[in-house]
């Protein structure tokens, strides 16, 4: 059994459709990133995880069970975690360690733990509203593991920070990783990478890939050459329109060709460089990076 | 310890962190000072200065000491304490709404139910007590300036009033989850209640099912000690209205997606 | 200019059990303000501005402080520091 099984999910406002028919699986230990542009889709299946957007199509499984019944069963960090100015960082785990039905002596014990993982434990008797965006996020961090879930997620986690906050922050969660399961969003394939295991990208309320890092690249890895030569550009429009071309781009005396098939494409290309007699300075086969196979998946999408 | 009892804790740690604890109770006993100290006062301060210049001659009634309680209700407690307990309640539900608390402790298995029973009932003791401390107040000033009231009287008025006072807290609540911008809330709440206090000087049977009539209830209790007719209409109505509110609180929170966080 | 009146000794024996009250609730309120004012996280332009509301206006104004004045001052940074400077003791 999956830890969270999400099968044909789907979101409208009015006949907007927000989320399409995604469906995906989470397993005991893994890291998943929910990668995607901003305004995908992320946050709203994310809340319809946690119950707080109720959803229009579709079914939610947490351990086997109904997602409704099983708020205990998760930890949420939201994009923006801001709390009651006015308490202490201590008295709001206390807080929310209460909600979750902790005992007290346990509770305490808890706190101090997490406070210590998290890196607050000598400013944990200062007000909130004190505290810089980073510590907020790691009290937030602190929040969602008080009652110990089976699941973290968190939207966004990183996105607001400086580069320092969200290397500590990055670092904190290679942490937790190991003892828990994670699912959070991200605009940035580079956390994406550096954390997860499993990445799942959206757009437009779509699932365009859902597989380990490895998977993806290896099954929708598109083989690249890249030709230079003077006045490239004069000569790409005679090969534009060929059925083994997927797509070319212009950069100064660079033209990046992809193709469709690594063998033929090959074959193709070196026949036109002799036949147009293109004054050929430099030719390289690449393979796409990760982050080109997410431009292009969001693009084509 | 259930989820009740960890929401109402927060209550009472917000209530001393915003010193709303100490700063309620002071303002409406302050309120419950002017009224009778300035009835007493004001006639003597007066004829103090050489009187009023000649023609001039404003007769100032003589009050009774139950008058001078129901002019702390009527002109003390339902204009200046109106609107701080608006001030108070303004931010209860919006600002746990903006600031993403409320989801947050959504997603803790807590019914909103109990989250905005919770609120309720923190304030209530808050407002309320601040309110039966006011107008004891009052009452010392009054018993000590004017003379005694029966007991009774003054009890069971107040005790009219405090269903009004309720009353406007709840509305106060039910702004504060419909709306976001408290100025907004503060406005709003003001101009309805102020309206509700103004339709009752127009009388006519209609009052019986204005929750504002309470007021006049309630000084009619304390100055005849007896009450109005449709008296039990006019609370039963009030109370209604209180549950109505809280229900649409609840389902309107409940249907309406929380602002993303 | 003489208005004639002036309030004797007596009278102000009469008075003070009255005004003693408002006295000490002035004073209550007054001075919590002023603590809460001191130990905040402002400005010094902000503690004036607001220490002269508070001991200026009788009254009405601790309790303006009270609804309105108490801000934190808000930090731009989001460094994940978690060491603070700024952070007061409390």
């Amino acid at each position: 059994m999956h830890l969270l099984q999400v099968s044909h999910l789907q979101k409208k406002y009015g006949s907007h459709e927000v989320v399409q028919n995604i469906n995906f699986h989470i397993n005991r230990g893994e890291c998943v990133a929910l990668l995607g542009p901003n305004g995908a889709g992320k946050t709203t299946i994310i809340k319809m995880i946690l119950n707080i957007n109720k959803l229009t199509g579709g079914q939610i499984l947490l351990n086997g069970k109904r997602h409704d019944q099983m708020c205990q069963f998760i930890g949420y960090l939201p994009q923006h975690p801001t709390f009651d100015p006015w308490m202490t960082g201590k008295e709001l785990l206390t807080f929310m360690g209460g909600l979750s039905n902790i005992d007290k002596e346990v509770l305490e014990q808890r706190i101090n733990e997490l406070l210590d993982l998290v890196g607050l434990g000598g400013v944990k008797n200062q007000l909130i509203g004190t505290y810089s965006g980073g510590m907020k996020q790691r009290l937030g961090i602190a929040q969602a593991l008080i009652h110990q879930p089976k699941l973290l997620i968190m939207d966004e986690p990183v996105s607001a920070l400086d580069p320092l906050g969200r290397r500590d922050i990055l670092e904190l969660l290679k942490v937790i990783k190991q003892t828990s399961t994670i699912l959070f969003s991200t605009h940035i394939l580079h956390d994406a990478e550096e954390l997860c295991d499993k990445i799942l990208i959206i757009n437009q309320g779509q699932l365009l890939v859902n597989g380990s890092i490895n998977q993806i690249i290896e099954e929708t890895q598109q083989p690249i050459f890249i030709i230079q030569a003077p006045r490239i550009g004069e000569w790409t429009h005679e090969l534009v329109n060929e059925d083994i071309v997927e797509s070319i781009e212009l950069t100064g005396n660079a033209a990046k060709v992809r193709v469709k098939n690594i063998e033929r494409g090959r074959n193709w290309l070196l026949r036109n460089i002799t036949r147009l007699q293109l004054p050929v300075q430099k030719l390289e086969l690449v393979q796409e990076s990760l982050e080109e196979i997410f431009i292009r998946m969001v693009k084509s999408s | 310890m259930n989820h009740f009892t960890v929401l109402l804790k927060r209550e009472w740690l917000d209530a001393r962190r915003s010193y709303k604890i100490l700063w309620l109770p002071v303002v409406f006993m302050f309120l419950g000072v002017l009224q009778p100290l300035s009835s007493f006062y004001l006639p003597k301060i007066l004829k103090m200065a050489g009187g009023l210049p000649e023609g001039m001659a404003i007769s100032l009634p003589e009050l009774t000491a139950d008058e001078v309680l129901a002019g702390t209700l009527t002109d003390q407690f339902d204009q200046m304490g109106l609107i701080v307990i608006v001030i108070a309640a303004m931010g209860i539900i919006a600002s746990d709404k903006n600031n993403g608390m409320l989801a947050f402790i959504l997603t803790r298995n807590t019914t909103l139910v109990e989250y905005l029973l919770s609120k309720l009932l923190g304030h209530a003791v808050m407002i309320l007590g601040s309110v039966f401390l006011g107008f004891l107040t009052a009452v010392f000033y009054t018993f000590h300036l004017y003379q005694t009231v029966s007991v009774a009287r003054v009890v069971a008025g107040l005790g009219v009033y405090l269903i009004w006072s309720l009353f406007m807290l709840t509305f106060v609540i039910v702004m504060g989850t419909l709306l976001a911008r408290s100025s907004v809330i503060v406005l709003l709440s003001i101009l309805v209640l102020i309206l509700l206090k103004i339709v009752t000087l127009l009388g006519g049977g209609f009052q019986v099912l204005n929750p504002a009539h309470l007021t006049n209830q309630a000084v009619s209790i304390i100055t005849s000690g007896n009450m109005l007719p449709y008296f039990f209409i006019t609370v039963a109505v009030t109370l209604s209205l209180i549950v109505l509110c809280l229900l649409f609180a609840t389902s309107y929170l409940s249907r309406k997606e929380l602002p993303s966080m | 200019m003489h208005y004639g009146y002036h309030i004797g000794i007596d009278e102000f024996a009469d008075w003070l059990p009255l005004l003693l009250p408002i006295l000490i609730l002035h004073l209550i309120l007054l001075s919590v303000a002023l603590w809460d004012l001191v130990r905040r996280d402002q400005s010094a332009d902000y503690k004036w501005m607001w220490g002269a509301i508070i001991i200026l206006i009788n009254i009405i104004g601790p309790i303006l402080y009270f609804i309105f004045g108490r801000k934190e001052r808000t930090y731009a940074s989001t460094s994940g520091k978690s060491s603070s400077k700024k952070v007061r003791k409390s």
